[in-house]
């Protein structure tokens, strides 16, 4: 009897079948990467702890429409990002900007702190000032590892939109990161 | 000298081309300034990136997931199959419908005077002559011609 932990397709058709212990299970195991997925896109800890619940409820009501021959993060993801513009199109009248950014909780411990927090802080804001359609496709490319197909079935896009998303976002973080090359280069680069 | 697309650069300074366009691109890339210049930029972009690491607050989401969905009256699935009470619920509208029309229509016609095919068979037989002896018309004696449907309305 295979006692291993079961995969997300079995656990999503222990949901539909009304098993709430499947759907714990489900939350518990993504919902950090569903906060940072939100978080990166919102700005915000708060409006990203509501989209991860918000998530995982429509999880739980749309169970039975989930097709296991899809990938459950595809789906998830998804859902994420149509509910992140959904919140997005009620917060247009307040832009993400780095006063409504709360300090990120601190990670591994940087050569140098105060550099690493000031960088992090520049790529927080440039990409948040990314339009909404190009931040998505890079933050889903850069931080969650999709590739522009992968990010083109979760938005609904086209490839080619995606491809040019991409194309144009990390055109503009170029731009607005081509002056970091004094903060942390020399930290980053093992080699010049 | 074919360059190689802009997607194609980003996905090769992130290693993740598959390794025979990977290679076909580097090679390029040694040889051509632009595409040179274009990806060292990307790489330290890419680099720059990943200095914004993102750690959620420790929290744990089932409680509300859980609190949420309990305070929702209706179950996520219905349990066993709904076409009986709806069959029920179909068929009682119809009676109900079916007897406020019948009372509806008995009041209706208690209200009403003479129905117009009573006139119309009293104007047949022709009995003006005869004068009327009752409310509607007719005399007595020729009830028993008047059709079972009309007499009590005759009476």
């Amino acid at each position: 009897m295979d006692t291993g932990p079961k995969s997300d397709a079995d656990l999503m058709a222990a949901v539909a079948g009304g098993h709430m212990a499947a759907l714990e299970e489900l939350v518990r195991r993504h919902q950090e990467s569903v906060m940072a997925v939100a978080y990166r896109f919102l700005g915000r800890w708060h409006l990203a702890e509501d989209v991860a619940q918000d998530v995982f409820i429509r999880i739980h009501h749309a169970a039975g429409d989930y097709r296991p021959e899809a990938k459950f993060t595809t789906w998830l993801y998804r859902i994420v990002v149509n509910r992140c513009f959904d919140l997005k199109r009620g917060e247009s009248r307040r832009p993400v900007s780095m006063g409504d950014m709360p300090a990120d909780p601190p990670g591994d411990a940087p050569p140098d702190p105060i550099d690493a927090r000031e960088t992090a802080g520049r790529v927080q804001q440039a990409v948040g000032d990314l339009p909404d359609r190009q931040r998505t496709a890079v933050v889903l490319h850069r931080y969650d590892g999709l590739s522009h197909r992968e990010i083109a079935e979760v938005t609904g896009w086209s490839e080619s939109a995606v491809e040019s998303l991409l194309v144009r976002g990390y055109a503009g973080l170029r731009e607005a990161l081509a002056d970091m090359d004094e903060i942390g280069r020399s930290d980053r680069r093992e080699t010049a | 000298m074919n360059h190689p697309t802009e997607l194609e650069l980003i996905e090769w300074t992130a290693g993740r081309l598959e390794r025979e366009r990977a290679e076909a691109v580097g090679a390029h890339v040694a040889d051509c300034e632009v595409c040179a210049r274009t990806a060292s930029a990307q790489r330290d972009t890419w680099d720059a990136l990943g200095d914004w690491t993102v750690a959620p607050p420790a929290c744990d989401l089932w409680p509300a997931v859980e609190a949420r969905i309990e305070g929702t009256s209706a179950p996520a699935r219905a349990v066993g199959p709904s076409w009986p009470r709806t069959v029920f619920r179909a068929a009682a509208a119809i009676l109900l419908a079916a007897a406020v029309g019948h009372v509806a229509g008995r009041w209706v016609r208690s209200r009403m005077g003479k129905p117009p095919v009573e006139a119309a068979f009293v104007e047949s037989l022709r009995l003006d002559a005869l004068g009327g002896e009752s409310a509607v018309g007719l005399s007595t004696a020729l009830q028993t011609l008047v059709p079972d449907y009309l007499k009590e309305d005759v009476r």
